[in-house]
Parts: structure tokens; sequence; C-alpha cells
């Protein structure tokens, strides 16, 4: 049986408190080698005629074992724990060479900041979210508002309670909207010069969308945002 | 693993590039486990890897170099989020004037992974090994990894692997009896003064 380490980083780890001296015709990592062997299921016979051998003087060998194969299974464990999420992760499939996505995802980092974070998952299946244009985009008016692909214009003479108000109830009916969060969330307040408040605050509606994937957003090393799926699993009973 | 395969992946075949991934993602994950910072996440590590090893698989030579290759990538997408987290928190030194990090804060993967206090207390000993031996004994730990496979990521030979797996056992073993030995005079120590305490 032999012993090499031509790496070594720390030949000397054992300490003057260690219990675990080596017999005589047993150097330390010998013994170590031994042990670890026996733990990993690769002793052979002539290692375990060497084992009994040395526990027929030294008992406590058979203490270490014990002790080391118990640190071993809960190291083992821990870590199996650890990287089972591993199991999770593909790889971005498809998508870094593909033209058509990286458009999308430069449009999207353009928009930036939480909108666009918010919006990323959604972009890749159902196009460019509203309010996002390609720079060479033909279907704007003047004002630079969105237009439907045949040309109606999606704004039309409604004021924009009652406009917001029909979205939401033909949002409810078709169940992408669930519903509009009853606080609404103050920005800013400043008083204006005719005495009056302005009050710039956020209306939060939940939407729902039911996806065939669902990818997360990571950069690479220069910034750019790549998508890499997520994988979800259908037993899962929690959300992400 | 096959070096068909790995050849097929470095000439792009996405099919083989992904049953690639498949094999070796849980060893990656140990190698990312043993370099990241204690509070980085696990999976969108594993994620940017993931993404690496896409995009820059054929640059690797030759078949048998892509382990060590890719254990090179994991190394420095792990070092990477190490300086990210060393600026963050110099930041927030700066900001709120702490005089301590908190270095030891687990990270929740660590907190899942340990669920008891003495599992904790190996799987930390476990993570405070010296690199040398951090890296096989956590790379042991994925099912069916052999000594050579081992080696073969490591660039070491099988003996070394073999005698660093088990340096890296003893020495756990030493760490864990000596914080056995600190806590039991610990003890003691708290239990004599509060004797002294109740004999006034």
């Amino acid at each position: 049986m032999s012993v090499h380490d031509t790496n070594s980083t720390n030949g000397s780890s054992g300490s003057s408190e260690s219990n675990d001296q080596p017999v005589v015709g047993l150097p330390g990592d010998e013994r170590d080698v031994l042990i670890s062997r026996v733990i990993d299921g690769v002793a052979s016979s002539e290692d375990w005629k060497i084992f009994r051998a040395v526990a027929a003087h030294d008992p406590s060998i058979w203490s270490e074992l014990a002790d080391t194969q118990q640190i071993d299974e809960s190291v083992r464990a821990s870590v199996h724990h650890v990287i089972d999420i591993a199991d999770r992760i593909e790889l971005p499939g498809g998508m870094i060479d593909d033209r058509t996505m990286r458009t999308r995802i430069d449009l999207v980092s353009r928009w930036g900041g939480w909108a666009a974070a918010a919006a990323i998952l959604l972009v890749w299946f159902f196009g460019n979210p509203v309010g996002i244009q390609p720079e060479d985009a033909q279907d704007s008016n003047i004002a630079g508002l969105p237009l439907f692909g045949n040309g109606t214009t999606l704004l039309n003479d409604a004021k924009p309670e009652q406009a917001l108000s029909q979205y939401l109830q033909a949002g409810q009916q078709s169940g992408r909207v669930v519903g509009e969060m009853p606080e609404q969330i103050v920005i800013e307040t400043r008083p204006m010069p005719d005495g009056t408040i302005e009050v710039l605050y956020l209306r939060q509606i939940i939407e729902r969308q039911i996806l065939d994937h669902a990818y997360r957003e990571l950069h690479d090393e220069t910034g750019r945002a790549v998508p890499v799926p997520v994988k979800f699993s259908p037993s899962a009973d929690r959300s992400y | 693993m096959n070096e068909a395969l790995i050849e097929s992946a470095i000439a792009g075949e996405r099919e083989a590039l992904s049953l690639l991934w498949q094999s070796s993602r849980r060893w990656v994950a140990t190698i990312l486990l043993a370099h990241k910072p204690r509070d980085a996440d696990l999976e969108d590590l594993l994620q940017v890897v993931a993404m690496q090893m896409c995009r820059k698989i054929s640059t690797v030579d030759e078949p048998k170099a892509f382990k060590s290759w890719l254990r090179t990538v994991a190394i420095n997408v792990a070092r990477q989020e190490g300086r990210k987290t060393t600026n963050r928190k110099r930041s927030m030194l700066r900001l709120v004037g702490l005089e301590q990090s908190n270095d030891r804060s687990p990270s929740p993967a660590d907190v899942i992974a340990a669920e008891s206090d003495e599992s904790r207390k190996i799987y930390q000993a476990a993570m405070s090994l010296p690199m040398g031996y951090r890296e096989p004994v956590l790379m042991r730990c994925v099912r069916s990894m052999s000594y050579q496979q081992i080696g073969e990521v490591l660039e070491l030979p099988t003996t070394t692997i073999e005698t660093r797996i088990a340096r890296g056992r003893r020495m756990l073993r030493e760490i864990l009896a000596q914080q056995e030995r600190e806590q039991h005079a610990e003890r003691e120590t708290v239990s004599s003064v509060s004797a002294r305490g109740g004999a006034r």
C-alpha cells in the first residue's frame, strides 16, 4: 500500500493532540487511506488483511473507522441536499445564437429597470409588450401610441377611467386580469402653484398568464441579458 | 465520460451539449460549493456556468481537456461572485459604518442542508477544510464519482486524490474532535462558575 500527494498543500495535518497516532509499520497517511478505502468500499482483500493486523495491535482503529464513516455520511447527506438543485438547471436551450431572441432581449434590456425585469418572462411568448416597439416599427401613430396590426387604434374616445374599467372587465372575463389591488401606492406629492396638490401613485393590477415555459433573466460577463430556462417540477407545490 | 459525446458537444451539437451538461452539473455544483462565497446563491452560479459552457465550449481544444476547462469556468464564476460580494460588503460598510462584516451568515442552501446542529457543524467543518482537500472530499460525495474521475477534473493523479480524500477525512475528524473538546471545556467553565455563584 502506498500513499502519494504530489501537490500536497498541507501534508502535516495531524496535530500533537491527534488521537490517531500511527502504529508501528503503518504511517499516518497509510492508516488514513486504509480507513478511507473501507469507507468507499474499495478496500481489497490485502487492505483488509492489513486493517485486521493493525486492529489486532490497536483496536482504536475501529472507532476511528466508525467516527470517520459517520462524519462522511453526514457530509454526503448535506452535500447531496445542497447540490440537488443542480438537477433543475438546464442549458439556455437554443437561444444563445438565436437572433430573434437576442433582438427581443435587447429591446427589453433597453427598457431597463423593474418594468423590464417584470416583463421579460412574458416577452418570450407573447411578443413585445405594449409600449415596446422595435426601432423600425411602422405601426405607430403620431403620439407614438401602439396600434393593432390592422391599423385600428387601441385607444378610443373613452375617458381614462372608462377605458381602464373596460380593460378590467374584459380582462376578468377572459381570465387575464385577476383583479386590482385596493391600495394605491403614493410615489410623490407636491403642491402646485394654484394651491392644489399633485399626487403620483401606482395602481396595481394583477394579471395572469399560462406559459409553456418560463425563463429567468441572467446577465453574461458583458452585462447583456440572457434567458435561461427554469425547470418546474409538476409535483412542486410551491410557487416561484 | 464519453469522448465522442464531448467531441460532438464541442462541435456544437445541442443534444450532446445537453447530455454533457446533465452528466456534469452535479460535480460542477460541488466545485462551486467549494469556491463560492457563503452567501452566494448556488442556483444562480450554476445558471451562469451553464451559460458559459454553452457559449464557450467551442474553445476547448480536445475532449480530454473538457473537465478541467469546465472546472476552471466554475471557479472563475465563483471567484467573480466573491469579488462582487466583497464590493457589496465594502459599500455597505461605507454606508452604515459597520465595523464587522457578516461573512459568517450562512446561505439559505447551507441552512437547508444543515437541519440539525450536528449536521450543520459537520457541514461547516467540511467547508472549512483547506481547498486542496475540500474539493476532492466534496466531489467524492457525488454518487458514482470515482477517484479517477475526480482526478480527471482536478488534473491530479488518482493516488493523490485518494490520499487527499483520506487526509481530508482525517482533518474533518480532528476539527470536530477539537470543537468537541472546546465545547466540553466551555461547559465545564460555565458549570464551575455557576457552582461558585450558588455557593455564595
